[in-house]
């Protein structure tokens, strides 16, 4: 079995609203996974169910109220102090997030927006490496370089925009990508051309994915994992398979009664 | 990037508002900067009887004490363009270095820059202004400026604050840490850049805001004491009482130009306003 590079323990992330009379929001309850080398999970769940809290204390953007996270061993709050273990997290652990329309400063070209990713690496590289190492990044996800490095985010197309946010995870090529519902945004003609732009990733690089969705079919179709969240909590773990199959908690009944019947009814 | 800065520019020109306002604000710009040079008599030496009416040997006639109301005039716009753009400049760069700062660095940072800038909003600032100035043994159109500039900052600050705490709950903002960049790229690189419209629409407000505090302040008598601005010629003429008196030609030339100067000011920073709050 390959060996686990993140591990989730008893992370807990609660919100305090309220001066005088505070009112608590639980919105990752006590949650455990890990997450091996290689392998691709789905956390499945409805919105306000938790998964993007939880993407972002994987991504130390917001600190857990308890818990830890271990990556490769290292608890990513406790033993990364500097500047440069924390560069050195960000190069083996980044996301893609939901938005494409908001994950770009309107005022910066893509060629900065790339080169801004080299901030993360160690070794010293002049400014033409760089720029064929984004161009071949660019391409790898199907984009026309030439085209849009000059361009501004607004110029470019929803589809377009995700791809160059894919495009950033090529180039600094992390040991595990989190992606943040990354397809919800696309119109459903592009996320098929998108998941299997992870599922390149997975097989060139050995990237680990962290997949979060709130569509249990588009889980199926790239994971080895799910997990499914409600209320802050995983109610069920297992392959595709077994959640399809043999859903044990009502919340993943639900789910899977929620998936469109659309052919069925229209075609039988 | 020039193609797109250009468009605006254009864009910014057929407002009507805008195009006046720039040109009055260039005229009195013009006479501030070349009449001194071309008018070479001095604003401050007696050259004649008190208060002799505009005629050929004095185009604005004389004030109380004999001197040359046109010198006074030409001078008295140059130092008040002077006092506005250093005051402007000072308590702008105050407000988007301290409103940036407190927003990005939040915490106690954020606190401590809160609580001194309710401090100075809920004092009234001319009242700051004053006992500044009263304590202050000599002042120069420098300090007046910079006591204008240090006690202005707190309402723009909040300002740029709260945009940038907008901003920074933007994703990109997430992107970029996770670039590796530092805060300090984070507010040169990703907010300056958005906020700069609204640094134009603050200039000309803050600009016209201290040019007015300066006429202010030297009407309550602890501004300038040493150069000439239109504030002290409207001081001069009001100790001597040339508006019960009917000596117009010392009142009506610096009230219209601070007039005018506001009006063009706050044309522009609103027509700036407009153009980039519509999108």
């Amino acid at each position: 079995m390959s060996k686990v590079i993140l591990e989730v323990k008893n992370l807990t992330k609660v919100y305090r609203i309220g001066l005088i009379r505070q009112k608590e929001i639980v919105a990752v309850n006590n949650i455990n996974f890990n997450v091996k080398e290689g392998e691709i999970i789905s956390l499945v769940g409805e919105s306000g169910s938790g998964k993007t809290t939880t993407a972002r204390i994987i991504l130390r953007l917001l600190r857990p109220t308890s818990g830890n996270v271990l990556f490769n061993g290292k608890d990513i709050w406790r033993d990364i102090r500097n500047r440069k273990e924390l560069k050195w997290y960000w190069r083996n652990v980044n996301g893609v997030f939901q938005d494409p329309y908001s994950s770009f400063n309107p005022t910066h070209t893509i060629r900065f927006v790339m080169l801004r990713k080299f901030n993360l690496f160690d070794e010293e590289m002049d400014y033409d490496t760089k720029i064929s190492m984004i161009k071949e990044a660019l391409k790898e996800v199907g984009l026309i370089p030439e085209e849009i490095l000059d361009k501004r985010s607004f110029e470019l197309s929803g589809g377009m925009r995700q791809r160059v946010l894919i495009a950033q995870i090529f180039l600094i090529r992390p040991k595990l990508v989190i992606a943040d519902e990354p397809t919800s945004m696309i119109d459903a003609t592009l996320r098929l051309s998108l998941l299997d732009l992870f599922l390149k990733l997975r097989d060139e690089f050995k990237t680990s994915q962290i997949f979060i969705t709130h569509d249990l079919g588009l889980a199926t179709y790239t994971s080895d994992r799910i997990l499914v969240m409600y209320k802050g909590k995983i109610v069920e773990e297992g392959t595709p398979e077994e959640i399809l199959n043999k859903p044990s908690h009502p919340y993943t009944k639900k789910l899977l009664e929620s998936v469109p019947k659309l052919y069925s009814k229209w075609f039988t | 990037m020039i193609s797109s800065i250009s468009s605006t520019i254009i864009r910014l020109f057929r407002i009507k508002k805008f195009a006046i306002g720039l040109l009055i604000l260039l005229v009195v710009l013009f006479i501030g900067i070349v009449g001194p040079a071309i008018y070479e008599v001095s604003p401050t030496r007696t050259i004649g009887r008190r208060y002799v009416p505009p005629g050929e040997k004095y185009p604005l006639g004389t004030d109380a004490l004999g001197r040359d109301v046109l010198a006074q005039f030409l001078h008295g716009i140059r130092g008040s363009l002077y006092v506005g753009a250093i005051a402007s400049a000072i308590s702008l760069s105050l407000a988007i270095f301290l409103g940036t700062i407190a927003a990005v660095f939040g915490g106690l940072v954020d606190k401590i820059v809160m609580t001194l800038s309710e401090i100075l909003l809920l004092i009234p600032s001319i009242l700051l202004m004053m006992l500044l100035a009263a304590y202050l043994p000599e002042r120069s159109l420098w300090i007046v400026a910079v006591v204008i500039g240090i006690t202005s900052w707190a309402g723009w600050c909040r300002g740029f604050r709260s945009r940038t705490l907008s901003i920074l709950s933007s994703e990109f903002i997430n992107l970029a840490i996770l670039s590796g960049a530092s805060r300090l790229n984070i507010i040169i690189r990703d907010i300056v850049p958005i906020i700069a419209p609204y640094v134009l629409a603050a200039f000309a407000m803050l600009f016209s805001y201290s040019i007015m505090a300066e006429v202010g302040l030297t009407l309550v008598g602890v501004g300038m004491t040493k150069d000439v601005t239109l504030g002290l010629m409207l001081y001069v003429a009001q100790i001597y009482a040339n508006i019960s008196q009917g000596i117009w030609w010392t009142i009506v030339p610096p009230s219209i130009t601070v007039t005018l100067i506001f009006l063009s000011l706050y044309m522009i920073a609103t027509s700036i306003d407009e153009l980039f709050s519509y999108r």
